[in-house]
This record gives structure tokens, sequence and C-alpha cells, in this order.
């Protein structure tokens, strides 16, 4: 008996050495068990999360402005295209500055006070704000259409659609367009209303920042 | 010293480099804490500045380029331990002159006012 006691406590006192690296793997497995306890890569993906939910924040102070620039102009509506335009070519610098690309293409429609059975000319301005040439654009009113080429970043095309309605229509206007990176095609209804004139604009509106892109594309209609 | 004592040694030396290496691999500067403050004061900025643009104080204040006027109101709205200051500008905006490491700020938009179309820029620095 005392022999055994005597052969297991030499055995305990060889291993030693090894218990040195028992206790530096079991002290391993607590480090790693506190490191994915802390799940660090969860919290930094929630702090992008709220850092996302920040450039949103910014993209709808953009978006609301240019919805509100039609009512602050509402007194004078000759201004209205060119103002958009020019709150265009501002958000554009300010975005740039902090390395935010902004880009948007706004089609204006206006049309004057409506009589039925009579002709009216309805104005359609479309300004390219998409940082980049659009290589061709269709414009479709109704039953009329009409092509342009070659329309260069911050340009406007202007045109004109005669229209004789008889009584409250609703017209179909089709934009395509193509771009170097993009085919696109916006559907926009433009309500006619006999004894009124109208404003309809169609903004699509984008910003892309390093951590995330935001886009709209809302149509807004005032009687002038 | 005999070799059992040289063996020991050895494997308290190992043991050491098993620790280390995990310590350094898993807690390396490589993923440092991130810092959740500054976005917080962002965010309520933000929220500030909203909520100051729909009482229509904003457009009136920053067409007035009355910046202090601005500050005092978001005052009760603002993160209590952050300083803040605000800048009415255009495109190009101006720092505030202070001597500090953690500067962050906020760029808010403005078309302007009923007739009156003025795009400026609101930017709260905090610090």
């Amino acid at each position: 008996m005392k022999s055994i006691k005597f052969q297991a406590s030499k055995k305990t006192k060889d291993n030693k050495g090894q218990m040195f690296i028992i206790l530096a793997l079991i002290i391993v497995t607590v480090l790693v068990m506190i490191k994915v306890s802390l799940n660090l890569s969860k919290i930094i993906e929630n702090k992008r999360y709220i850092e996302a939910g920040l450039d949103h924040m910014e993209f709808l102070n953009i978006r609301n402005e240019f919805s509100k620039i039609v009512q602050i102009t509402y007194s004078q509506p000759s201004n209205i295209s060119t103002q958009l335009h020019e709150f265009t070519r501002f958000t554009r610098q300010v975005m740039s500055s902090r390395a935010i690309d902004f880009k948007n293409i706004l089609v204006e429609t206006t049309y004057p006070t409506i009589t039925a059975g009579s002709s009216a000319i309805v104005n359609i301005s479309i300004l390219n704000g998409l940082t980049t040439q659009i290589q061709s654009l269709n414009i479709t009113f109704g039953s009329s259409q009409q092509i342009f080429a070659n329309m260069a970043d911050l340009s406007t095309i202007a045109t004109n659609f005669t229209i004789t309605p008889s009584s409250n229509t609703n017209y179909t206007l089709s934009v395509f367009y193509n771009t170097s990176y993009e085919n696109s095609t916006e559907t926009i209804t433009i309500p006619v209303e006999i004894g009124k004139s109208k404003f309809i604009g169609f903004f699509d509106i984008q910003i892309i920042t390093n951590r995330g892109e935001f886009r709209d594309k809302f149509t807004e209609a005032y009687t002038l | 010293m005999g070799s059992k004592g040289i063996l020991k040694i050895l494997e308290a030396i190992i043991a050491i480099l098993i620790i280390f290496t995990v310590f350094i691999m898993y807690y390396g500067a490589k993923d440092s804490m991130p810092e959740f403050q500054t976005i917080n004061w962002q965010l309520k900025a933000y929220k500030a500045l909203d909520s100051l643009k729909n009482t229509n104080d904003l457009r009136s204040y920053v067409l007035a380029n009355n910046s202090l006027a601005i500050e005092n109101k978001l005052r009760p709205l603002m993160p209590t331990d952050a300083n803040y200051q605000v800048v009415v500008c255009d495109v190009a905006c101006g720092k505030p002159n202070v001597v500090t490491e953690k500067m962050i700020s906020i760029n808010y938009m403005i078309a302007g006012d009923v007739n009156i179309f003025q795009p400026r820029q609101i930017v709260v620095y905090m610090w």
C-alpha cells in the first residue's frame, strides 16, 4: 500500500511540467470564450447599422427639401424649374465636398389653365443630374414621342406637347433614358384638370456614401 | 539541474508562448471597441434639427443667419455631455476655433423659406 502511494506521488511530481501546458490550454480556452461572448463583430455591425441610419436621415433631409422648393416658390411658378436646378447644383457641391455622391433626375411638367375642348401646350423639362451623359432620351406623352441624344451632365432638355382635353383626363408621360451604367423607364401620371394650371414634378434622388446607397422616386403635383 | 528540470522549463516556456500567441491573435489592436458616444450625439443633433425645422423656426433663423438662436433652441434637445457650435453657411463652411482631439459634425440643408429661395447648410459641430 505504502509503495503504491509513493509511486503515485512520484508520477505527479514528474508531470509538473506538463501541468503548465494543461494550465495554458485552460487559460486559452477562457480567453477565447471571453472574446466570443464579447461578440465584437456584432457590435461593429450594429455601429455600421446606426451610421447607415444617419446617412438615411441626411437623405430624407435632401429629399424633403426638394419637395419643399415647389412650396416655397408657389407664388412664382416660373421660378420652380430654375430653383430646382440650382438646388441640385448646391446639393451636389455640398455632398461632393464630403465624398458623398449625389445623383438625381428631375422631370418637370407644367401646363397653363385648361379650357375644355381647346388646345393647350404642356411643357416638359428634364434635368440630367446623374453625373454622367444620357446617351439617349425618349419622351412619350400620350401618343406623341420625342427623341434626344447625348444629354450632358447637369444639362436640361425642354420640349412641348399639345393636348386638347374635353374633360379631366390622366395622361401618361413615359421617359426612357440610358446611360453608361443604367437603362431606366419612368412612367408618370399627369392629371389634367379643366380650369386648372398645374406643376407635376417627378424626382429621382440618390445618395451614395461609403456605407450604403439611398434612392427614392416620387411625384409631387401642385395646382398653380 | 537534470534533464527533467530542463524539460519542465521548456514546457513552461511553451505554455507561456501558447497564452501569448492566443492573446495577441484574439485581442490584438485590429478590432478596437467601436465608439458609440459620438454617433449618439450625431443622431440627437439630427433629430433636434428636424424638430426645429418642423416648428418652422429653423428656416427663419437660417435665413437671418442667426446661428446663436439655433444654438439656444437646440440646447434642451442636445446631449448634455456634448459641447456644440452651430455654423450657418453656403457650400464652404468654417470650423469652430476649438482645440480638441475629437470633433464631429452633422450637416443639414435648407432650401429656403416661403417666397425666399436661399439654399444654406447648417453644420452642428460637437466635441
